[in-house]
């Protein structure tokens, strides 16, 4: 068990491969707060503690729903969360019927190993010699085996290579598919809608330029697609909870690229 | 004192030193024209059967490749490049209106290069034609809706 302190995270390529699309960890050697940023996307989680030894222990379960809120999480020195992010379109084999009503949910303890029952018998074969990031991507992969999967794959490209950037009339062109066929199958597979997970990622394009290429608020509000600046602050204050102007320090940031 | 400082610190030289557009480092070139597919193996493969260009690499992640094409090398990224460099695009397809610009292949017998590419899967947009410079055109979209030139050198 030898997780680095702090936070990493691994993207998983390439994409016929991703049933997640990242593995990431954070362990923490201070007390703080971290805001927890929302990527639209479903988490299997392990939460521990660890000792001097770096050893987990009291590792309790928790799985997450598309993530649309900022999540604030306090911590102290020794406490440790590795997770897998699932790829969008697994949100269902995830959750199942329970998808509808998963948006930002937090199942823990039994009610996570109740809905991911692999989960029990991950806990039980971890020693304080295991790799919790290697027992994480042990468990047997989400397979999702829905006939428009490929649909929603390439309109999970779509939103990415745009940032966002597209409406769904183009979605629906650039598929060959109707408009309501496309809002339809990707909120039943995600569980989010087309719109509400285009705006996610616009929202971490146009936070990630902000600190980034030092552009003034208003070009970052063009650049990103916002209408004006006033559609650009509602989008930081719904994802982020704080203005673009003033965006905290302790943020984590999912890394996004997962098409 | 004051003739001794000014020689070792001549402002104009300093001036000289820092913009001296004859040094060739500080010169810009034009080194790469990358273009954001969905599919960079199968852009690298067309490449090479319409056009005959020559692949120089394929990095092992499939998300990056160069081909032979001189000092000023045409590359293919996929489009998730873009987005790990934080970048939004309009995606290339074949049955999107075609991006406004394009690269332009050139060699002597356009005809002959022309009938190829089409043969090989290239859309024919417009066939070779003599242009008033002296100049033989023609135009193709390749597999990804890329505009493509093909034309000759422009004759004297």
């Amino acid at each position: 068990m030898h997780l680095p302190l702090g936070y990493t995270e691994q993207l998983v390529t390439p994409k016929s491969r991703r049933h997640t699309a990242a593995h990431w960890s954070f362990i923490a050697d201070h007390v703080g707060t971290s805001i927890v940023l929302p990527d639209g996307c479903c988490d299997v989680i392990l939460r521990f503690t660890v000792d001097e030894h770096h050893a987990p222990a009291s590792i309790s379960p928790i799985i997450t729903g598309p993530a649309t809120s900022p999540f604030s999480i306090d911590y102290a020195p020794g406490d440790g969360w590795a997770g897998l992010r699932i790829y969008p379109a697994n949100a269902r084999t995830l959750w199942g019927d329970q998808l509808s009503n998963a948006q930002d949910q937090i199942l823990t303890g039994d009610d996570a190993v109740s809905q991911l029952p692999n989960l029990a018998a991950l806990i039980n074969t971890i020693t304080p010699q295991t790799n919790i990031h290697d027992a994480l991507l042990a468990l047997p992969p989400l397979q999702n085996i829905d006939n428009d999967r490929h649909l929603v794959h390439q309109l999970i490209d779509l939103i990415h290579i745009s940032g966002g950037q597209i409406s769904i009339n183009q979605l629906a062109t650039s598929t060959s598919h109707s408009t309501r066929h496309i809002l339809r199958t990707f909120r039943n597979m995600v569980g989010l809608s087309v719109k509400l997970y285009a705006r996610i990622i616009q929202f971490h394009r146009a936070l990630n330029l902000l600190q980034n290429a030092n552009l003034s608020n208003a070009d970052v509000a063009f650049e990103c697609g916002y209408a004006d600046q006033a559609h650009m602050i509602r989008a930081f204050k719904k994802f982020g909870g704080f203005s673009p102007s003033r965006i905290p320090s302790n943020l984590s940031l999912p890394g996004l690229p997962v098409i | 004192m004051g003739q001794f400082m000014s020689d070792l610190f001549n402002p104009n030289e300093v001036l000289c030193a820092n913009f001296d557009l004859s040094n060739k480092d500080e010169i810009m070139k034009f080194g790469y024209t990358i273009i954001y597919v969905e599919n960079v193996l199968e852009t690298v493969a067309f490449y090479e059967k319409a056009f005959g260009l020559p692949r120089r690499f394929i990095h092992e992640s499939n998300l990056y490749a160069e081909m032979e094409t001189g000092d000023t090398a045409l590359t293919f990224a996929g489009e998730e490049a873009a987005e790990m460099s934080n970048l939004a695009i309009t995606p290339n397809r074949k049955d999107k209106l075609s991006a406004g610009w394009e690269i332009c292949l050139v060699c002597e017998d356009v005809h002959k290069a022309y009938a190829h590419a089409v043969e090989n899967g290239a859309l024919p947009l417009s066939p070779p034609e003599e242009k008033p410079w002296n100049q033989t055109v023609s135009y193709v979209k390749d597999l990804n809706g890329c505009l493509v030139e093909i034309a000759s050198p422009v004759r004297k």
